[in-house]
């Protein structure tokens, strides 16, 4: 029997592929990552950057749970990926603010709160009434819609394509083989175990294979006897001119970059497959920024973009195994960048040294099935 | 035969104060081209190095050519033709929110 290429094959380079390959190669594996090309759906590229603990996994508790844990991993990894990378990310444990335009936003913030707390005695918020959050903030002025906001000290940010730099960067110094604009065709399963991976330069094999590829995940799943449901959903985004830092907390639909340009979002499209950007989208965008922060509508708008959003049914994370080959995983979110230091370190460890996903259970695609047998 | 075409140089002239200073240019040529003609060709200064900046692509993209125009900053002089009376100012620092 001949011995595969690499333990492990990831099919698919954006955020959560170059996360867990980073951590299967601190831990030593021969990994290999096929990343597709530039036509390919690359939402790692269209990130917001936060690093976001309020409020996620609301009626789910393993998913708050894997938050909280990365986010509390996070200060230690964003070093660690620095000094092994050499390329700085900009990571800040900043606090994080949800802005509030009316009393009903601002109750709503605080019931949700609530909820977190009761299935986490240890989560943290507050809720800051309108002069509370001016005193935060003493140089902006708010809208006069602004009601308050909900802080958490938990949250925060960081350069997201720094980030996935630093993850290949770091990932390559390790050891590991990274191929870009070379994307994966075909999955088999070989008959003494094992796979082997066909892509545009000819066909690698490895003992397990690891499906980290977003929105096209459902092909290769079909490939492995792993059904995977997700499905995409568009965000836009903004990007003003550069001005002085004023701004060092980390928000919903507003931030300061390192840089000092504003990045300004979302939106929640159901528009397929498209990255399409819209004049309805920059409007309510803007819209809405405006009146939070009305100085923010004298700033001129220097790009503009949208990506798609790495949904599962119930939007929290997938993390599966084939139904009948060993070995074939799939992992998935659309919070890539708060997971990135769970799945490079707790996920790619226990990956490195079991076959199973056990403490992930709750995660798996089982929870989208009927109770009726397929 | 030795002359200039009869399409050159038929932007009609203008004076622009740059700094306060009164500065000969074309109505309509790019601002970028007025500051590049001057003994001191810088725009602004950076905000992380103090270091003097000045016109670069000349296409908009680099960011370089920041000016201010008539009170509004962190415009690419690039992207701006020259109109009679505009006052530019070089931009002394970043600009902040709310200005």
């Amino acid at each position: 029997m001949t011995t595969s290429d690499f333990d492990f094959i990831l099919v698919g380079g954006g955020t959560v592929g170059a996360a867990i390959g980073f951590g299967l190669a601190c831990r030593g594996r021969r990994i290999a990552i096929f990343d597709g090309a530039d036509r390919g759906l690359r939402a790692a590229r269209t990130n917001f950057g936060l690093v976001w603990v309020q409020g996620k996994g609301d009626g789910f508790q393993p998913y708050q749970r894997v938050t909280r844990e990365s986010s509390d991993l996070w200060p230690d990894f964003s070093r660690y990926l620095e000094e092994i990378s050499g390329i700085r990310i900009e990571y800040s444990r900043s606090g994080g603010l949800v802005y509030c335009l009316s009393s009903a936003e601002l109750e709503e913030e605080d019931a949700l709160s609530r909820r977190m707390v009761a299935d986490d005695p240890a989560y943290e918020y507050e809720i800051l009434d309108r002069s509370r959050l001016e005193a935060l903030l003493p140089s902006i002025a708010f809208g006069p819609r602004v009601t308050g906001a909900c802080y958490s000290p938990l949250d925060g940010h960081v350069n997201p394509l720094s980030l996935l730099s630093a993850l290949l960067k770091g990932f390559s110094r390790l050891g590991g083989n990274y191929q870009d604009g070379c994307p994966v065709e075909h999955v088999e399963a070989l008959a003494g175990g094992g796979f082997a991976v066909h892509h545009a330069e000819g066909i690698s094999t490895c003992e397990k294979v690891v499906i980290t590829a977003g929105n096209h995940s459902p092909a290769f799943g079909g490939m492995l006897d792993l059904p995977i449901h997700v499905r995409p959903q568009r965000g836009q985004l903004l990007i003003t001119e550069r001005v002085a830092p004023v701004l060092p907390f980390a928000g919903i639909g507003i931030r300061q970059a390192a840089n000092g340009s504003f990045q300004l979002g979302g939106t929640y499209e159901n528009v397929g497959l498209s990255t399409e950007v819209s004049l309805e989208g920059a409007s309510s965008i803007a819209k809405r920024a405006a009146q939070v922060m009305p100085d923010l509508a004298k700033l001129l708008v220097v790009r503009q973009w949208a990506g798609l959003r790495v949904l599962s049914p119930d939007g929290f994370p997938i993390y599966d195994h084939s139904r009948t080959l060993p070995g074939a995983y799939v992992a998935l979110c659309h919070s890539g960048v708060t997971l990135a230091a769970f799945h490079a370190g707790p996920l790619a460890n226990h990956l490195a040294e079991a076959a199973d996903l056990n403490p992930y259970r709750d995660f798996t695609g089982r929870r989208f099935e009927t109770e009726k047998a397929t | 035969m030795n002359q200039a075409p009869p399409f050159a140089n038929t932007l009609p002239e203008t004076t622009i104060t740059i700094d306060g200073d009164s500065i000969a240019a074309r109505i309509g040529e790019p601002l970028a081209a007025v500051f590049l003609r001057q003994t001191d060709i810088a725009t602004r200064k950076s905000a992380l190095s103090g270091e003097k900046r000045a016109p670069f692509c000349m296409m908009g993209v680099c960011y370089e050519c920041l000016v201010g125009i008539d009170g509004v900053f962190n415009l690419r002089s690039c992207q701006e033709p020259v109109r009679p009376g505009m006052r530019v100012t070089r931009q002394p620092r970043v600009r902040r929110l709310g200005e």
